[in-house]
């Protein structure tokens, strides 16, 4: 697993590395089962508070990627789909969006849109 | 005589050979046997426990096929290569030396009571147990020098250390949890009750009771450190590079400071490192492995080396490399 958070940014350090770790599971370098550090090391590790870790652990784990155990720490969840399809599609859809110059705001808003 | 050829005939026949002359020397010893025979011998050296000979022959025997098959198979990898690794070498060499000892035991306890009438009366041990420590010694060391020299094999070709772009703020880590494959934990726990059980019983048999103790002791603290050494956590960080084992010990630590150079390599468990676990492959290149294949080697200013089997190498040797020279 790899993961890189800047300070500096605007995006929270909780959601980068929920950013960091989600896309990881999507596009299968983290495979199912697979043990994450415990809280305190990659805390540790990234020089960030434990609870900001723990945070984005609990997100990951409400967006269903990640099984978290006490004794055991987080893990990859055995529920985690196939997301190839959906790779392919949002490339798709973003080469469209750039043809039409739309900023990624502006797609976002239109996903999070036809959600509702 | 290729490498491979006299490995089998150093570490697998010649022990095989060892406990086949025992037991002919414990067959022809029968009809001069007192019956019952003594077959354990307390700390004053003096017979304390007495059964039938049928003990002796099949820890002898069991002993000599168990041994000769694992060490054949320690030495397959080495067809059609030239060196064995060291822990190869050390392997097919401790075959005589084990067999000599536990033969000359075995054939000497029965050698020296032939011809009593009653095993209560009969010698002390010690004569044999001294003659069978140097025996061993003697043939250990001269399958040592008998069987091929060992070399560190050559790593892959040096490639080009890759490395990240990182943002002056940013803080990045690599990690990664490696374990031997389940199979291969079954696999090394058969074989420590195996040797455990098999060692146990030669002790209880021929060697005075202390030996025992501080043999299932000894046993005990290996068992715990070839656990320990199955399940490791791998990370790259603003610190380094820190490879640690479940247990939170052992560990191979390398602050980014002494970091020469870190890449991806393709390593090869039984050939460049002699087996799985911490491995020592000769000078100071040092291994934790877990199985073959894609691992991370980093390199030391002082020229030692670790390397850890782990998938998705070369990111973390690429985030190595750049923290290193960005520090």
């Amino acid at each position: 697993m790899y993961l890189s958070v800047d300070a500096g940014s605007a995006t929270p350090l909780f959601e980068q590395l929920v950013a960091g770790i989600r896309a990881q599971v999507i596009d299968g370098s983290l495979s199912q089962g697979e043990r994450l550090p415990a809280a305190r090391e990659l805390a540790e590790s990234l020089d960030v508070n434990v609870h900001t870790v723990l945070r984005s652990y609990q997100v990951l784990r409400d967006e269903g990627f990640l099984d978290l155990r006490r004794g055991r720490g987080a893990v990859v969840a055995s529920r985690v789909r196939d997301y190839a399809q959906l790779e392919r599609d949002i490339d798709r859809v973003v080469a469209e969006a750039r043809k039409l110059d739309l900023t990624a705001n502006a797609l976002t808003a239109l996903i999070r849109k036809a959600y509702e | 005589m290729t490498a491979h050829a006299r490995s089998v005939v150093i570490g697998v026949i010649v022990p095989l050979l060892i406990a086949l002359a025992a037991l002919v020397a414990m067959v022809v010893s029968l009809p001069q046997l007192p019956s019952p025979l003594a077959v354990h011998w307390g700390p004053s050296g003096a017979p304390d426990r007495f059964g039938d000979p049928v003990g002796g022959f099949i820890l002898v025997a069991l002993f000599g096929l168990a041994w000769s098959a694992f060490a054949f198979v320690i030495a397959r990898p080495l067809a059609g290569h030239e060196y064995p690794a060291f822990n190869q070498r050390l392997v097919l060499a401790i075959g005589p030396f084990m067999l000599t000892l536990i033969g000359v035991l075995l054939a000497g306890s029965f050698l020296i009571q032939r011809g009593i009438p009653d095993a209560r009366t009969g010698p002390s041990l010690t004569p044999v147990l001294i003659t069978a420590a140097v025996a061993a010694l003697v043939l250990g060391a001269a399958a040592w020098f008998a069987l091929p020299k060992h070399a560190a094999p050559a790593g892959p070709a040096a490639t080009a250390p890759e490395a990240l772009d990182l943002a002056a703020g940013e803080r990045a880590v690599w990690t990664r949890h490696v374990q031997v494959s389940q199979l291969m934990s079954v696999v090394l726990v058969a074989i420590l009750v195996v040797a455990l059980v098999g060692g146990g019983i030669a002790m209880w048999l021929a060697a005075p009771t202390w030996v025992f103790v501080l043999w299932v002791v000894l046993y005990a603290v290996i068992i715990v450190g070839v656990i320990g050494t199955l399940s490791w956590r791998v990370t790259v960080d603003e610190r380094g590079f820190l490879a640690r084992s479940v247990f939170g010990y052992p560990r191979f630590t390398v602050p980014l400071a002494e970091v020469d150079s870190a890449r991806g390599v393709s390593a090869s468990a039984l050939r460049e490192f002699g087996g799985y676990g911490i491995r020592w492959a000769g000078t100071g290149r040092w291994g934790v492995i877990t199985r073959s294949g894609e691992a991370l080697e980093v390199k030391r200013t002082n020229g030692s080396s670790v390397t850890v089997t782990v998938s998705q190498a070369a990111t973390g040797a690429a985030l190595l490399n750049s923290l290193a020279r960005r520090a």
